[in-house]
């Protein structure tokens, strides 16, 4: 077959497979930060706005990591026992973090109105970038490479590389994770059981506030997650890099339903695939808008997202 | 005369037959709880009927369905023979069909390309020196969606532009020069769209054109496709777009149409079981709230004070000084709503409620909590409503105020009607007396 | 005896100040650039982007703060306000229809957008809103920025011709007074502030401010009163997205250019709900304390304290941590959670709102009581 020229090789259908190939991959990272917004709200009903900063945060810390204990230079076995430690301290460090911002700052609002929460949520939001800006500085700062950007498939029509790979893994790793969690254990019980109705939840026992710093830390630890995968798959990390992903996954939690974690996955592949070839066959700079004129036309015809319940108001 | 006569009292005869509020085989279910299973119950016009039962036998569910707060999953309720829905009307269609214009008009505009756009009509214009006029506007569009070659001039020279002026093929001295040139640029281009063969002489013109040096016959390929692309985008964008808006408009439309508003325009207004005031607006406001539809007058009158606006609002302030009165509460009109006494502020409910003019108001546990000299003042004020002709659907707790003041009452056990009559009568039926003390009772 | 009497007069002042405070306001600043030379230099231009912001705080306050709805993108229709009327008055266009009539189509184009924003989603749940607003907010952003034929792209659209170019009135041209004299503006913006706080005032004590409290308070119990939520709610959508096109367009106006796109982003959206929260929603003192405070901040104090800390040499390597306007960002982050776990009502609460946030913790410590 001969190679089509290359104003028409946009048409190509490997070309078409390519850019899903992206979609999937970007999907699956905004999903697991979208999992970290939509389990905050199923529990509080807060948008957790400093959710995109949290994550800032945590590259900032895998940035520091990985500069200190030399990476870089191991050899490949090392790197991926060093990146499955990443996730892990950057997890911890992610959901302590979170889980102490619920303590002092949340918790105290519970009974607030629901405004109060979400402008503490705005403010903790810009404190983290503030604390952001120190850390890396107010330029962009690049993260070392530190899964090899090898290509899985033979020839070079398709790319999907270890790093692509990694991506998909982990993210899908730790989604069957969280619905183990959530579906067949007690705490997962107590967790939906508080989203349902915290007070007849803690009527029968359930310790409220301690499931609603487990939701944080569970939140908080996938976005731990999430920022190790960003710093390895984008490998540009700044402290604004939270606003525009926080703003991606939210609607993705959005498109899906929010408050529901399958939701929030099938959002965020909808959200990476429309990106991507949008990206593609209209151009970068119009994704944008084109994402957000697909978030008000699904909750134009489903305002309670793709997966979500439709709740009733407790009168 | 005499004919109309009869006429209006057969209807107002009719009228009569037809209850006020008419619920039928009502069934409402949440996921695998039904609440309320099968419900039978007419309503008949200044009445006061009781709905009782013992707690979770669905009367709130049962209530919340009526003002439409709650979707019936099966069976209807009509009040004065009308389903309690929001007519499609002409209007509806008109704004369905508006709506889906623009939303096409705005995905058309963008799929064309709108910054191009804007350089063929508005900067191509200044460009050349030219005035803006409306009547440009139109000629620069078509040019625009038939990928026609213009002139301009610029810096005292001309040039042969595309439509929208981004792309120069030539530079000529002279207007006319120019404007022939752009004529043989145009009919190649014409030519080429059509294709090869379909224009006997495009040759000879495709020739002339590629001796003009540096425009190449790919670019006058690139022009002709130019045209058919910029509009089957322009169309298709269109049509999806209007698509796309109507349905959305539809389906919002759709999902409104039976909303707690409807009903309460309809005429039937509610007070809660759980209070639901405005709590940080006067007892005043809270009534004003109610009288809302009734004021009427636009925003420029507000915002001017005009005569008019003051003579309503002078209006609405009495009218609502009126309903506090005849509660009671006309004494604490200035005071905020949360500042009121727990009776107090169910009776501004109620006072809240009469106050939209509805034919029938429905009371959710209007004694709750009120200690029996409060109660008994509340039988009175209920008897007092229906006075005013207004109907009355009342769940109540308080058997002696159900008992005193119903003209029916009907008695709900776990989401079923078990006996409907008059107070005697239901206060003997043994099955009720089996619903609220248990069947050990009975023996 | 003299001395209560005189303290009594004092107070009597002092009521009588605090309850008249917007005329007193209004003459102080009406009559300061008389007495201030200051006012017809920098300062003054500082002035008019204060009564500018005021503006558009006012316009977000009737969402945010009467309709308790959370805008998280008002400079979006700001950036609107000021590109309608780039477009329409510079000179690179053929329209230059002049500031008034580009002010008016700025508020008609801005209210248009918002009610064409708001109809698809006002019926969603609250929380939806937020992040469509948001989303809204960067993607104005980033279309004013794509759109570069129409918009001029990062150059933004000047020169904007100051209101009333051309315009002579006896012997003195409007224009040219505007372009060199700030006081102009000053008193231009000034009288529109004033005019736009008489009319929150009346529609505050007006059916449609009593629709909007009414949503605020219980959506469902006014839904149930007949009044139409998504109308009530549009309404305010329309009016805040209106109010902010007209704090646009006079902003590109006083500019003289409607600066780049980047100039609405988030951020401005932010400071602005940030000053209607600080102060107080739903309270018009408030939200105008509120503003002066950022503003102040912004423009005074950090510039202030950023030169006074280089004076005493303590930070020789430039460092942004040991700079005042580097923990910018987290000022404002604790200023926000502090008034929300300290004062949610705000700096001056409007009677109502703090009414609200109180009761609701009242109850919540009646319930533990129980």
């Amino acid at each position: 077959m001969p190679a089509l020229p290359p104003h028409l090789a946009m048409i190509s259908l490997e070309f078409f497979l390519q850019q899903c190939l992206i979609g999937v991959t970007n999907g699956a990272l905004i999903a697991l930060v979208a999992m970290g917004y939509s389990m905050v709200y199923g529990i509080i009903g807060l948008i957790n706005f400093a959710h995109g900063d949290l994550i800032m945060l945590g590259a900032c810390l895998a940035l520091s990591l990985v500069g200190a204990s030399g990476l870089v230079d191991a050899g490949p076995t090392a790197t991926w026992w060093g990146v499955v430690l990443l996730l892990l301290a950057c997890g911890l460090f992610c959901g302590t973090l979170n889980m102490a911002v619920d303590r002092f700052i949340y918790k105290p609002l519970r009974n607030a109105s629901k405004l109060a929460p979400l402008v503490s949520a705005i403010g903790v939001s810009f404190i983290f970038m503030n604390v952001g800006l120190f850390w890396l500085g107010p330029a962009d700062r690049s993260f070392p490479e530190l899964v090899p950007p090898t290509n899985l498939f033979s020839g070079d029509t398709l790319q999907f590389t270890y790093q692509d790979l990694l991506v998909v893994v982990v993210v899908v790793l730790l989604m069957v994770a969280l619905s183990v969690l959530v579906r067949s254990t007690r705490l997962g019980r107590a967790m939906r059981a508080v989203s349902q109705d915290p007070t007849a939840a803690a009527l029968v026992g359930v310790d409220v506030d301690r499931v609603i710093a487990a939701t944080f830390f569970i939140g908080g630890a996938l976005g731990g997650a999430a920022s190790v995968i960003y710093s390895l798959y984008i490998k540009t990390i700044g402290f604004q890099m939270g606003f525009q992903n926080g703003l991606y996954a939210f609607t993705a939690a959005v498109l899906g339903g929010i408050g529901s974690i399958p939701g929030a996955v099938v959002g965020g592949l909808v959200i990476g695939l429309v990106r991507s070839l949008a990206s593609a066959y209209v151009g970068e700079r119009w994704t944008g808008a084109i994402v957000f004129a697909i978030l008000i036309v699904i909750l134009v015809f489903r305002p309670e997202g793709l997966l979500g319940r439709r709740t009733r108001e407790k009168v | 005369m005499r004919t109309n006569t009869n006429q209006q009292k057969s209807l107002a005869e009719s009228a009569a037959e037809i209850p006020l509020l008419d619920i039928d085989r009502l069934t409402v279910r949440f996921g695998g709880l039904t609440a309320v299973s099968e419900l039978d119950l007419e309503v008949k016009k200044g009445s006061i009927v009781s709905l009782i039962g013992p707690n979770g036998a669905g009367k709130t569910t049962a209530f919340n369905t009526i003002s439409g707060i709650y979707e019936p999953s099966v069976g209807t309720v009509r009040f004065q023979g009308r389903r309690l829905e929001r007519e499609m009307t002409a209007s509806t269609v008109w704004g369905i069909v508006i709506i889906g214009l623009i939303t096409g008009l705005f995905v058309a505009t963008a799929a064309v390309d709108v910054d191009r756009l804007w350089l063929a009509v508005v900067k191509r214009g200044v460009a050349t020196g030219q005035p803006f006029v409306i009547k440009d506007v139109f000629s620069r569009l078509r040019g625009y969606f038939r990928a026609e070659l213009a002139i301009d001039q610029f810096s005292g020279k001309w040039r042969v532009v595309s439509a929208d002026g981004a792309e120069v093929l030539a530079i000529k001295r002279t207007r006319e020069e120019a404007q022939s040139l752009r004529n043989s640029l145009q009919a190649a281009v014409t030519a080429r769209r059509a294709g090869p063969g379909t224009v006997p002489d495009s040759s000879d013109l495709v020739k002339s054109a590629e001796a003009t040096p540096g425009i190449k016959s790919e670019v006058l390929d690139r022009l002709a496709a130019g045209k058919v692309r910029i509009r089957r985008r322009g169309w298709i964008g269109l049509f999806t777009g209007t698509l796309l808006g109507m349905t959305g408009a539809l389906a919002v439309w759709r999902r409104g149409r039976r909303s707690p508003e409807v009903v309460a325009r309809a005429g039937i207004a509610r007070t809660f079981q759980n209070i639901r005031l405005f709590s940080n607006m006067t007892v005043l406001e809270n009534v004003l709230i109610g009288l809302d539809r009734t004021i009427g007058g636009g925003i420029v009158g507000m915002l001017f004070r005009t005569p008019d606006n003051r003579r309503r609002e002078r209006e609405a302030n009495a009218k609502a000084l009126e309903s506090l009165e005849f509660v009671g509460l006309a004494s604490q009109a200035n005071r905020l709503a949360c500042q009121l006494a727990y009776g107090d502020q169910r009776r501004l409910e109620i006072a809240r409620a009469i106050s939209t003019g509805a034919q029938l108001v429905l009371l959710d546990e209007p004694a709750a909590g009120m200690n029996p000299s409060e109660t008994i003042e509340l039988a009175n004020l209920v008897q007092r409503i229906r006075q005013r002709g207004i109907t009355v659907l009342l769940i109540e707790h308080h058997m002696n105020i159900v008992m005193r003041i119903s003209d029916r009452v009907a008695v709900l056990d776990y989401g079923i009607k078990i006996c409907e009559g008059s107070p005697t009568e239901v206060k003997n039926n043994p099955k009720v007396i089996e619903a609220y003390l248990g069947s050990d009772a009975t023996t | 005896m003299s001395n209560s009497g005189e303290l009594s007069q004092r107070q009597q002042a002092w009521v009588l100040i605090k309850d008249h405070w917007d005329v007193s306001a209004l003459l102080v600043l009406a009559i300061a650039p008389l007495g201030v030379p200051a006012l017809g230099g920098a300062l003054g231009g500082q002035f008019t982007t204060l009564f500018i912001y005021s503006i558009l705080a006012l316009g977000l306050n009737v969402m945010v703060g009467y309709t308790g709805l959370v805008h998280l993108g008002i400079a979006a229709f700001f950036g609107i306000g000021a590109y309608v009327t780039g477009i329409l008055t510079v000179p690179m266009y053929p329209f230059q229809i002049g500031f008034l009539g580009a002010a008016i189509a700025s508020i008609v184009v801005a209210a248009g957008i918002g009610l064409a924003l708001g109809a698809p989603t006002l019926r969603l749940r609250g929380d939806y809103l937020a992040i469509v607003t948001l989303g809204f907010g960067e993607v104005v952003k980033v279309t004013l920025r794509n759109l570069e034929q129409i918009t001029g792209g990062m150059k933004g659209l000047n020169p904007v011709p100051p209101p009333g170019a051309g315009v002579k009135l006896g012997g003195l041209d409007v224009g040219l007074s505007f372009a060199i004299d700030p006081r102009w503006f000053y008193y231009l913006s000034l009288g529109i502030l004033a005019i736009v706080v008489i009319a929150m005032r009346r529609l505050e004590n007006s059916r449609l401010g009593r629709a909007w409290m009414a949503v605020r308070e219980d959506e469902l119990a006014a839904t149930a009163m007949g009044i139409s939520a998504t109308r009530v709610k549009l309404s305010a959508f329309a009016m805040s997205s209106a109010i902010a096109g007209l704090a646009g367009s006079l902003y590109a106006a006083s500019l003289s250019t409607t600066a780049d796109p980047n100039a609405y982003d988030f951020n401005r959206s932010i400071m602005v709900l940030c000053a209607v929260i600080l102060g107080g929603l739903g309270s018009i003192p408030g939200t105008l304390l509120g503003v002066g405070i950022l503003v102040g901040f912004d423009t005074v104090l950090a510039p202030w304290a950023d030169s006074w800390i280089q004076q005493l040499d303590i930070n020789p390597t430039g460092s942004s941590m040991l700079s005042f306007s580097g923990w910018r960002l987290a000022i404002f982050g604790v200023a926000l959670v502090l008034v929300m776990r300290l004062r949610p009502e705000g700096l001056v609460p409007s009677r109502r709102v703090a009414a609200e946030l109180h009761r609701e913790e009242e109850h919540a410590a009646i319930t533990k009581g129980f």
